[in-house]
């Protein structure tokens, strides 16, 4: 233990600099990037006031620290700046009072430069008089340097300060620009984030977040290699170690401090020095700061910040409302509240927010202040429980002594494991991971839930993995992980998980074009089911593969089948049904059966819990179906949902704003459909997707030179809407389509019977247009530009002989577009 | 140039004005100006620049009004800042010497004194320091002129009412406004973070019937012009050491989508991630995050707020006008006539009259065409988001 560096859990100012250095995560751009704020605001007039914003414990004044550390490390500065730090529970009710706290700490820290008698001088003096007094001496001492404020929990400083004081602060501030800010605050408070209030924007506010499980696992390394633990250090690397901090994390948060508690738990030596001092710690600083906190709040809020306290896991608000023996919106409107007041947080799980609290600590601080006659505190026991295994705790429960204080801890743990409960880790990791999405899994997910269904030995867990792993294009990783759970739900006799499983596998050997072995088992799954006339969500997995195995096999009969018999097990399956029907809605479109079509994909559309993407896949086909049934209107309305739809998939976004240009254009609505199309370069550009726009490139063009001509005989208008759209063009490396546009649009031209000046003019827009490009993409132009000079001199002449200023290859596109008689032969 | 949201900026480093500067000092030739505009539009940073390089034949001065709380405080104040700008030779500020006396004047702390000791009184002290620092302009050159920049007149206005009294506050009010009419060599430019109109309808409460205003050009600066932001945008990319591949493309998407408000570049840019290339779409993540968070600090959620204690039984009325511009662009008087009057009854004037007061409380601006729109883009983004429109 000697020769462990000293990391303070609760002071981290009274930690070596260097040590927190070490063991730094998460934050260095921020702290490399607000000690360079900090030393712009030394060295140059500008003035920067940072405030970092967070919970107890995640890491505020680790930060701060580290930035005076720097700063105090960079020659440049030493002369030029000067630092005072005020105690983080300083009060100030005035300026005046802000101010002396202020040049108290100079005084301290540089007496030479600032004389304590100054500070003397002030007392006695009215107010006003003080405060001038020493603002003119602080900044006669301070000279041309800046002064660095290092200001903790500056949300106290507010609540306790007047708005007029504070108006008083600002204005000195503003008039002598010698200031630079570090703050902290717990949470965001309205004397920063009001409109109303004098420090309004003021701040370059920053919230600290939470720690990642891998930032979580990088700053646990870290603390094992300062402690020079390579065992430790290298467990937490393997996927095991990453499994366990995966569950520690969704049981405490994020929060660093608690992480750095647990640090000291990781080895048994170290729990037993430290668990008492902790639970003191915990008591003196904790509690009392959380007891405050709760005294502010009504006595029902109270309540359901306790009740949180209780739950393991973020609980929706019906089951608070139970709880709490209230009404759904009462205790709705709490939360809100209390959402506002940041004492929960909400996480939204599809449709529904589910709530926890927002300090962990708290949780922690309640636990100490509920356990009585030293009783083993439940967050460290389920730590213990979810960090080693139950032989592990056997094993420490042998080895020590009946006296130290850790074995309690190792006792109540054992005693859990051994109930009814279920396995507290396995319980976490499968929490965490149903809430994630499938296609945002990464490899260290992967190992997690591999780890998951190795221990746990589960047939629904492995099936987890192989879906995820489907997702990941894996199919002979998730093809083994699904015949894993078949050989367990075999022989478990679990029904449902086997029909699940061979369903799902045939799913994987379809993605390895293992055609015979997909049909196969989805067959065994369909008579699994049937033989023992299953639930219907049951029939409904067996036939999904069915469907599946008998479109790739091209029996849409077969397949479209299938889609019926699901659609018949699903009128309670919402999901399900809406994928069946949407499939079935194509097949009827696929076979002319229009209305049919309309009818399933309208009940997908209509139903309250589709999702954004399915929507506008239903939408788009609906409109296409609409327009079949010569239902404008609807196809219309449908294809201008999609164009509202906050997160349509970009590709039917921009297929709808095409459509809806290409109406917008057949009713001389021009100013519209350009409207469209600037929206679609504008959604490409934010999306980055280049390549379906490529690939459609044609259309825009068609519909932008249409629509820029049908505007009416403006000709400056023309040059500047075609001087607008011809960098956007550019930009997306579709200039091809656009000259190509432009000369099949010559007939239409043509037709105009323009006068003169009207072809004039049309041409020198274009020739604007293109001048303004840079040479490679003005080269793109040449050849259309040419052509349409060309075309347009025909047009006016009427003679042919203009032609022979081309090219004999462009000749012949020319007449091919102005629909002459070809050349003859020589 | 690094990014630096609200913090205290060297007048080099302001980006843009330049042709809103030349304006004022146009208008300062003729009047004084009072400057009004929503928080954080950048009031301050224009009388910072201004103050930093004048134009040709002005003398000006420059102070934060906030932290004075008495009359007689804000006159000491007005007369320290001319003895800073014009020296303490016993030639300027005749007047003011013959008021107090050779040394009383240079103390460095407390209210002016008379040579007998008692406080001066501030009317007297604003008087004469405004006719001194005439005299001296006039010395000086033939068209020589001084303009105090006055900073946070409203939260001065509010702290003496509250200290003294409104009528206090509505003396010094209509001393300057005398004090601007006589004297034809000084120009105030005042501003302030509210709207001086709040103060004058609390004021208006206690029998105040002037209009302090009327002879004052108003000047509304409104958001950076389009390619400033863009400059500035591209500025702080750079001197952030942001990745982009695509600078220039990313510093229009900033400017654009923050609707050229130089706080509000600095500030998305200060909250872009530093540790990967960021990209037009990132950009428009991150302040959707930013704008949406329980946690944010941008306080756009005052716009909604604000409008029950605004606009009372008008308030439904208000909210369909924002709603429909939110969804569209711009739309003419009729057009959003007829929208609300789908919903609601409403009768023509007061829909006019409802419009005039959201284009005088920042939310909407008519356009050269007529047409109503969002003054703020972000605003309109916003007001999309908050109300799932």
């Amino acid at each position: 233990m000697l020769d462990r560096p000293f990391l303070s859990r609760f002071s981290p100012q009274r930690t070596d600099p260097e040590a927190l250095e070490k063991i730094l995560v998460q934050r260095h751009d921020l702290l490399a990037e607000s000690v360079e704020r900090i030393r712009d605001s030394v060295l140059t007039d500008n003035k920067h006031h940072l405030l970092f914003i967070g919970p107890r414990g995640i890491g505020k004044t680790n930060l701060v620290s580290l930035i005076v550390h720097r700063l105090k490390k960079l020659p440049k500065l030493q002369t030029k700046m000067r630092l005072a730090w005020l105690n983080e529970d300083e009060t100030a009710t005035s300026f005046l009072k802000l101010l002396i706290l202020i040049y108290r700490d100079l005084t301290q820290r540089y007496p030479d430069e600032f004389p304590a008698a100054d500070l003397q001088r002030v007392y006695g003096h009215k107010p006003d008089q003080a405060r001038e007094l020493l603002g003119a001496s602080l900044l006669e001492h301070l000279g041309k340097r800046t002064i660095v404020v290092i200001m903790e929990n500056l949300d106290s400083l507010f609540k306790d300060m007047p708005v007029e004081e504070q108006r008083t602060w600002r204005a000195f501030v503003q008039n002598h620009p010698v200031f630079a800010t570090v703050g902290t605050a717990q949470s965001l408070f309205d004397g920063v984030s009001e409109r109303t209030e004098p420090f309004f924007g003021f701040f370059d506010t920053r919230h600290l977040d939470n720690l990642t499980v891998d930032e979580a696992i990088t700053l646990l390394r870290n603390v094992a290699k300062l402690n020079r633990d390579d065992k430790l250090e290298a467990y937490l690397a393997t996927p095991t170690g990453h499994a366990r901090v995966q569950a520690i994390h969704d049981l405490a948060g994020g929060n660093p401090r608690i992480y750095m508690v647990f640090s000291s738990f990781l080895t048994v030596e170290m729990l037993d020095d430290l668990v008492r001092p902790f639970e003191e710690t915990a008591d003196q600083q904790l509690t009392s700061y959380y007891q405050e906190r709760l005294r502010w709040l009504s006595a029902q809020q109270r309540e359901i910040v306790q009740y949180l306290c209780h739950q393991r896991f973020p609980v929706p608000v019906k089951q608070i409302a139970e709880g709490m023996f209230a009404s759904h919106q009462t205790i709705a409107n709490q939360l809100k509240i209390l959402r506002d007041y940041r004492y929960v947080r909400g996480n939204e799980r599809g449709r529904e927010v589910l709530y926890e609290l927002s300090e962990p600590l708290m949780r922690l601080a309640l636990q100490v202040k509920e356990t009585h006659d030293r009783k083993p505190l439940s967050l460290i026991v389920d730590f213990l429980r979810v960090w080693y295994d139950k032989s592990d705790i056997e094993e420490w429960l042998v080895r020590l002594p009946s006296e130290v204080a850790a074995r309690a801890y190792f006792e109540a743990a054992l005693e859990l494991i051994n109930s009814d409960e279920p396995n507290l880790r396995h319980e976490i990791l499968r929490r965490c991971l149903c809430e994630l999405n499938y296609d945002r899994c990464d490899d260290d997910t992967i190992s997690t839930m591999q780890c998951l269904a190795t221990e746990s030995g589960l047939a629904p867990d492995w099936i987890r993995l192989g879906a995820t792993l489907m997702q990941r294009r894996r199919s002979d990783d998730a093809i083994a992980a699904y015949s894993r759970a078949i050989a367990i739900s075999d022989g478990d006799s679990d029904h449902v998980c086997l029909v699940g499983a061979y369903a799902s596998r045939a799913l994987a050997l379809l993605m390895s074009d293992q055609h015979s072995r997909a049909i196969a088992d989805s067959n065994r799954s369909l008579e699994l089911a049937s033989e023992r006339s299953s639930e219907d969500q049951t029939m409904a997995t067996a036939w999904t593969s069915v469907f599946a195995t008998k479109e790739r096999s091209g029996d849409y009969s077969g397949a479209f089948d299938a889609l019926n018999k699901i659609v018949g097990y699903s009128a309670d399956l919402p999901a399900r049904r809406r994928f069946a029907l949407g499939q079935r809605a194509g097949y009827y479109a696929s076979q002319g059966k229009y209305e049919e079509a309309f009818r399933d994909v309208s009940f997908v559309i209509d139903d309250d819990e589709v999702e954004p993407e399915e929507l506008a896949a239903a939408l788009a086909l609906r409109a296409s179906v609409a327009t079949k049934l010569k239902d404008a209107a609807t196809a219309r309305s449908d294809l201008e949902k999609i164009a509202l739809l906050q997160s349509a998939p970009f590709q039917h976004l921009c297929k709808a704003l095409l459509v809806l240009a290409s109406i917008k254009v057949a009713e001389a609505k021009h100013d519209a459909a350009l409207a469209d199309i600037d929206r679609l370069f504008s959604t490409a550009r934010e999306e980055g997707d280049h390549a379906w726009l490529t690939k459609m490139a044609h259309w825009p063009a068609e519909i932008v030179v249409g629509a820029v001509f049908l505007r009416g005989m403006n000709f400056e208008l023309w040059t500047t809407e075609v001087c607008r759209f011809v960098p956007r063009f550019a930009a997306f490396g579709i200039l091809g389509a656009l000259g190509e546009a432009l000369v099949q649009h010559l007939p239409t031209l043509g037709a105009g019977h323009l006068t003169p000046k009207a072809y004039d003019a049309w041409a020198v827009a274009w020739t604007a247009a293109a001048d303004s490009l840079k040479s490679e993409d003005r080269q793109q132009l040449e050849i259309p530009l040419r052509l349409l000079r060309t075309g347009i001199a025909y047009y006016k002449t009427k003679d042919e002989g203009v032609l022979l200023s081309l090219p004999s290859e462009e000749r012949k596109i020319l007449r091919q577009v102005l629909k002459l008689d070809p050349e003859p032969a020589a | 140039m690094k990014s630096n949201p609200g913090g205290q900026l060297s007048p080099h480093q302001i980006i843009g004005r330049d042709a809103l500067i030349a304006d004022m000092w146009g208008i300062l030739e003729g009047r004084s100006i009072y400057m009004n505009d929503l928080r954080r539009i950048g009031k301050t940073q224009i009388m910072v620049k201004m103050h930093a390089s004048p134009a040709t034949g002005w003398t000006t001065a420059k102070c934060d009004l906030g932290g004075f709380h008495t009359a007689a405080e804000f006159a000491t104040q007005a007369y320290r800042m001319s003895l800073d700008v014009l020296g303490t030779k016993q030639k300027v500020l005749r007047r003011m010497t013959d008021l107090i006396g050779q040394v009383k004047g240079t103390e460095i702390a407390g209210l002016i004194k008379l040579p007998d000791g008692t406080p001066a009184p501030w009317k007297e002290v604003l008087r004469r320091t405004f006719a001194d620092i005439e005299e001296a302009m006039v010395a000086l050159a033939s068209t020589q002129r001084m303009v105090f920049f006055w900073d946070e007149v409203p939260f001065l206005l509010d702290n003496i009412a509250k200290r003294e009294s409104p009528a206090v506050a509505m003396e010094v009010l209509d001393v300057l406004r005398s004090l601007g009419q006589d004297h034809d060599r000084i120009r105030l430019l005042l501003t302030g973070s509210i709207g001086l109109h709040h103060i004058l309808s609390e004021l208006k409460q206690h029998g105040y019937n002037n209009s302090p205003l009327n002879r004052m050009e108003l000047v509304q600066p409104g958001p950076l012009a389009e390619a400033d932001a863009i400059t500035l945008a591209d500025d702080l990319l750079q001197g952030d050491g942001i990745k982009c591949d695509e600078r220039a493309e990313c510093a229009r998407v900033i400017a654009d989508a923050v609707g050229c408000v130089s706080f509000y570049v600095h500030k998305l840019i200060s909250r872009l991630p530093r540790n990967s290339a960021i990209t037009p779409k990132s950009i428009q993540t991150v302040l959707h995050r930013e704008i949406t968070s329980d946690n944010n600090d941008w306080d756009l959620q005052h716009y909604r707020e604000r409008l029950t204690p605004y606009y009372g039984k008008d308030e439904p009325i208000a909210l369909e006008v924002l709603d429909s511009l939110a969804v569209t662009d711009t739309m003419p008087f009729q057009a959003i006539r007829r929208e609300v009057a789908a919903r609601m009854k409403v009768d023509d004037e007061r829909l006019r009259n409802l419009l005039g007061l959201l284009c005088r409380d920042h939310y909407l601006v008519r356009t050269e065409d007529n047409h109503y729109r969002f003054y703020l883009g972000l605003i309109r983004r916003w007001w999309r988001l908050s109300r799932s429109l």
